[in-house]
């Protein structure tokens, strides 16, 4: 249910400033109809709407960065005793952050599993988006994949690790969420 | 100039709202969610501004997320897909109290997540799909009781939605394996009859025009996709197999949804489109009337950039008032929206 | 409709067939040979090379190649993990190439041959396959088919409907015994039949002890024409059980999982009742690595078994996949009621796979048995099951729709579809000689085979048992 608890924080902070009123109205001359490929984090580009200033949006960008790094080093990796950051399965360059229509951020984690073959990945991946909804209330989109080159079902496992509703339903396998739990549960 | 005012704003389920729908008369919503809820609500007749307040709580009928709800056509059976693995069919029962809805059956036989249930135009069919990544048909029978009249195996992943055809009994299914199956009965038996291959990633939804000639698709790959049936011995020139309609995609809109695209509704009463997308925003298109019907334009009318606070996980069309559009989301909430063109 | 796998779908349905390939996700915990250089003391080091293989450091710092560990099919019948597609790993134990180096290595009297001798049995649904794929009449595909086997090199080649009969008399007589139970225990009836090992799998894994006690406990005829071949043959060819290769001609894959099923492996003597199933699509294969067109094979005789099986070829009479219910309507109806039965007509209901017959006394039903085919019949029948809902009182069920005939291992024409071959295999069916149990000829077969036996071992060598799979709850090898 942590999904449910961190929308309720969410919900309860309501009373932040609503979204500057845009126009819904787009004339047709602006639309792109034709096939023009977006960017996105398969091509390591971003959609954004710059309305925020770039220097604001560069130190946000920069403090949810170290927030989140510092949240993914200290999940434990579901086999072994160590941490990500022990494992080096997230390092420093791991999360990459940019704004995102008006006060949203995508967040971006390349994470290297530990052989080409774990089996594991996906689970790990669970893991940090079970951390990462758990505990960044910032209005963010989140896309989680293994780094390049390091995985010999790279594609499967993006593909599975992103699709929210595999999620979703996976949180509440109960043994699934007690593993998920264990693993991003900081001792005190 | 067209625009899509917010109606009103409806909180209520705890936690992520999966899925919305109409009855077929349009007098009532129904949404269910991560609560494990399925909610009812209609117009307060009461108040002045018309707001839509919630009237009924369907509880205890399953034990996870409750992903996918559907309204039969008649109106008295309401259909809940869970991920429970199970589906539950509620009836409306009438007595002193009022209008009160019982779970009355439970459909078992999926080996997990029930992403979607779907009631045939017609009434008679119900139909499911899994994450075990095959379609069930139901048979509604007289006595209530729901028959399994076909497993379908044509998907090699996870089914994520299925639709019927408006008049027909033919099933359109949407998978994690990029494709679109469609099915129909022959002799005892259902059978896929095409496969529509094209996206690139998850077929998240899909949804029939009026006329069931036309279907639209969403995709985890951003776009927006138009397939048209053409019929075996047509005068275009598009080839058909086994004497069945071949169905062919003849528009792809990319560039417009910068995440993936998770619910697509079809007006049958005004032809607009609605797509409900990660980034949050809702967005009305149209066929432009002046296009190729075999090469059609989308044309976008309106972009509500922040519909939701989260992602917009459906929306739906009113089967009856022109241009009302009700949409949830991972923020916990419905929205009622009306069309001005 | 093309089928990509020659399991039924009930199989593919549970579980068997994912498509993440199965040396990462296995969570079947392999022995390995290296067991000993783990040491209470330090720990291991594995390297990966580049080619993708695992080597340990050994304490000299060099490495050494690991094993890779294999995967059986029963260990994934055994176990609530995936159940893979992959069916080089699911069925390398009983591959055909595997038949074939085998007989290549009998014919050289290789000294590394695992078995010295090999005996076949044909089941009639495969010679009905290769009758209707080649447009011949089925007595003259049965001998092709025995032909072929003797090329080979094999020493025998029988009829596995020859065994049926003890099947059949065994399931009668299961059958009127939990028929006169039911009073006294609720799970005797409806009695389910378990020849279908598409079904028993289905059953164990996602119906488990609700449903196996009403499962009939009478092995399939494959089972017991091994145990009995086993038995008997092994004095008249001069072998030993475990040196002599039984193999059966089966429709579908799912004969394979069942022969690979632990309960029909003895360990004293590193024996299974079966050894190989081959099916006509690999026969099909067989033929093309020889180059030989099944046209081209002579024809050869059926051997019978200490002159215990006719010469004149006759199946069970009822459906295409044995006969069950029909006979079991029959012997009931005869043992309970003292009823003879003329003609018994089974009644489709909803869809052709879903038949029912009855029989009535003075006006009120007291037998009912069903012929159930196909997932969705069977789907049906369980969930009424499951709601206490009354249903029959014996059930022939097989996984495929139109049952064995149509199995999921018979050879399929491109133009042929699915439901017009189910009919053409039907009718050749329905134009073999049907016969009703012999008692003469099972008595002999029981006296050969059986004289001696206690009760118990008749019971043991006939019955066999079934087992619910747990779900697996360890969440690092939970699919979602």
């Amino acid at each position: 249910m942590f999904l449910t608890s961190f929308l309720k924080k969410i919900s309860s902070s309501e009373n932040k400033p609503q979204p500057k009123k845009v126009d819904n109205v787009i004339s047709e001359d602006d639309v792109p109809i034709s096939s023009v490929n977006l960017p996105s984090w398969k091509d390591g580009t971003v959609w954004s709407t710059p309305l925020r200033s770039q220097q604001d949006v560069n130190s946000e960008c920069r403090e949810i960065k170290e927030t989140i790094t510092d949240l993914l080093r200290m999940v434990k990796d579901p086999e072994k005793p160590n941490t990500l950051a022990d494992l080096q399965v997230i390092t420093d360059e791991s999360v990459q952050v940019q704004p995102f229509e008006g006060d949203g951020y995508l967040v971006r984690i390349d994470f290297n599993p530990t052989v080409p073959h774990c089996s594991l990945a996906s689970l790990i991946g669970l893991c940090i988006r079970g951390k990462i909804q758990k505990n960044v209330l910032e209005r963010i989109k989140l896309d989680i994949v293994i780094a390049e080159g390091k995985h010999s079902t790279e594609e499967e496992i993006n593909k599975q690790i992103n699709d929210k509703e595999r999620v979703a339903a996976a949180l509440e396998n109960p043994n699934l969420k007690e593993l998920v739990d264990s693993c991003i549960t900081e001792e005190e | 100039m067209a625009r899509l005012d917010e109606v009103c704003k409806l909180p209520g389920h705890q936690g992520i709202v999966w899925n919305v729908g109409w009855n077929q008369e349009g007098t009532i919503l129904v949404s269910c969610g991560e609560d494990k809820t399925v909610r009812l609500w209609a117009r307060n007749i009461n108040s002045e501004n018309n707001l839509w307040v919630c009237h009924s709580i369907l509880s205890d009928g399953h034990q996870r997320t409750i992903r996918s709800v559907s309204f039969s056509p008649c109106n008295k059976l309401i259909a809940s897909a869970s991920f429970d693995g199970t589906v539950c069919i509620w009836e409306k029962k009438t007595s002193m109290k009022g209008n009160q809805y019982e779970c009355t059956a439970t459909l078992e036989g999926h080996e997990n997540e029930v992403k979607c249930v779907a009631w045939s135009a017609s009434g008679s069919f119900l139909a499911t799909c899994s994450r075990d990544k095959s379609v069930w048909i139901w048979e509604v029978g007289e006595d209530g009781d729901f028959e399994c009249a076909a497993v379908l195996s044509a998907h090699t992943q996870d089914v994520k939605k299925v639709i019927w055809h408006p008049h027909q009994d033919i099933l359109a299914s949407a998978s994690y394996d990029n494709t679109v199956r469609l099915f129909c009965e022959e002799d005892d038996d259902w059978v896929c009859f095409g496969t529509l291959k094209s996206h690139d990633s998850t077929v998240w939804s899909l949804a029939f025009d009026s006329s069931g000639k036309n279907l639209a698709t969403c995709s985890d790959d951003r776009t927006i996709k138009i397939w048209k049936e053409y019929l075996p011995g047509n005068e275009f020139g598009i080839a058909t197999s086994d004497n069945t309609p071949t169905w062919k995609c003849v528009c792809t809109l990319s560039g417009v949804h910068p995440r993936a695209i998770y619910d697509i509704s079809w007006c049958h009463q005004t032809g607009l489109i609605a797509t409900a997308s990660g980034d949050d925003a809702i967005r009305i298109f149209r066929i432009d009337p002046e296009s190729d019907p075999h090469a059609p334009t989308l044309e976008q009318l309106v972009t509500v950039p922040r519909a939701h606070e989260q992602d917009v996980n459906s929306v739906a069309w009113n089967p009856v008032i022109p241009g009302l559009l009700a949409s949830c989301s991972d923020d916990m909430h419905l929205k009622v929206w009306q069309y001005k063109g | 409709m093309a089928t990509s796998s020659r399991f039924s779908s009930v199989i593919q349905l549970t579980d068997l067939d994912d498509f993440i390939t199965p040396s990462q996700e296995c969570i079947k915990p392999a022995k390995t040979q290296n067991a000993r250089q783990i040491t209470s003391s330090g720990s291991a080091k594995i390297q990966i090379g580049d080619d993708g293989t695992y080597s340990q450091l050994n304490k000299e710092g060099t490495p050494e190649k690991l094993q890779k560990a294999q995967i059986t099919l029963n260990d994934c019948l055994a176990c609530s993990g995936c159940i893979t597609s992959a069916e080089s790993v699911l069925i390398g134990q009983q591959n055909h190439m595997e038949f074939l180096k085998l007989c290549k290595d009998i014919q050289l009297s290789s000294p590394s041959r695992t078995f010295d001798k090999v005996v076949v049995g044909l089941s009639c649904q495969p010679i009905l396959s290769f009758a209707n794929k080649f447009q011949i009449p089925p007595e003259d595909a049965r001998a092709k088919l025995s032909a072929l086997f003797r090329q080979l090199g094999a020493v025998k080649v029988f009829d596995v409907e020859s065994f049926s009969d003890l099947c059949l008399v065994e399931c009668g007589q299961d059958f009127v015994h939990r028929y006169r139970e039911q009073s006294t225990n609720s799970t005797s009836i409806p009695v389910l039949a378990s020849a279908c090992p598409g079904w028993i799998c289905y059953a164990e894994k996602t119906h488990g002890n609700w449903i196996l006690p009403h499962l009939s406990e009478v092995k399939s005829p494959q089972q017991i024409a091994g145990v009995l071949v086993k038995d008997v043959l092994p004095n008249e060819l001069q072998t030993s059980a475990s040196r002599l290769a039984v193999v059966m001609i089966m429709p579908c894959f799912d004969k394979k999982l069942e022969a690979s099923r632990s309960d029909f492996f003895h360990e004293d003597q590193q024996s299974k009742d079966v050894d190989f199933v081959i099916t006509p699509v690999e026969i099909e294969q067989i033929l093309e690595e020889l180059a030989i067109e099944f046209v081209d094979l002579g024809s050869s005789q059926i051997d019978s078994l200490n002159g215990v099986a006719d010469t004149a070829w006759s199946v069970p009479s009822g459906s295409g996949s044995g006969g069950y219910a029909e006979h079991v309507l029959r012997f009931a109806a005869k043992e309970l009621y003292g009823m003879t039965l003329e003609d018994v007509r089974f009644q489709p209901l909803k869809n052709s796979d879903i038949r029912e017959a009855f029989v009535e006394k003075d006006g009120e039903q007291v037998l009912s048995v069903a012929i159930v085919n196909g997932f969705r019949n069977i789907q049906n029948l369980v969930q009424k099951m499951k709601r206490k809902k009354r249903t029959y009182d014996y059930v022939e069920i097989m996984a495929c729709p139109s049952g064995c005939l149509n199995g999921g291992a018979q050879l399929r024409t491109e133009s042929t579809e699915t439901k017009a071959l189910a009919a053409n295999m039907e009718a050749l069916h329905s134009k073999l000689e049907h016969r009703q149990i012999d008692e003469v000829r099972v008595n002999k077969l029981n006296h050969v085979w059986l004289g001696k036996a206690s009760p118990e071992e008749h019971l043991n060598k006939l019955r066999t048992s079934y087992h619910a799979v747990q779900k697996s709850t360890n969440a690092l090898t939970v699919k979602w």
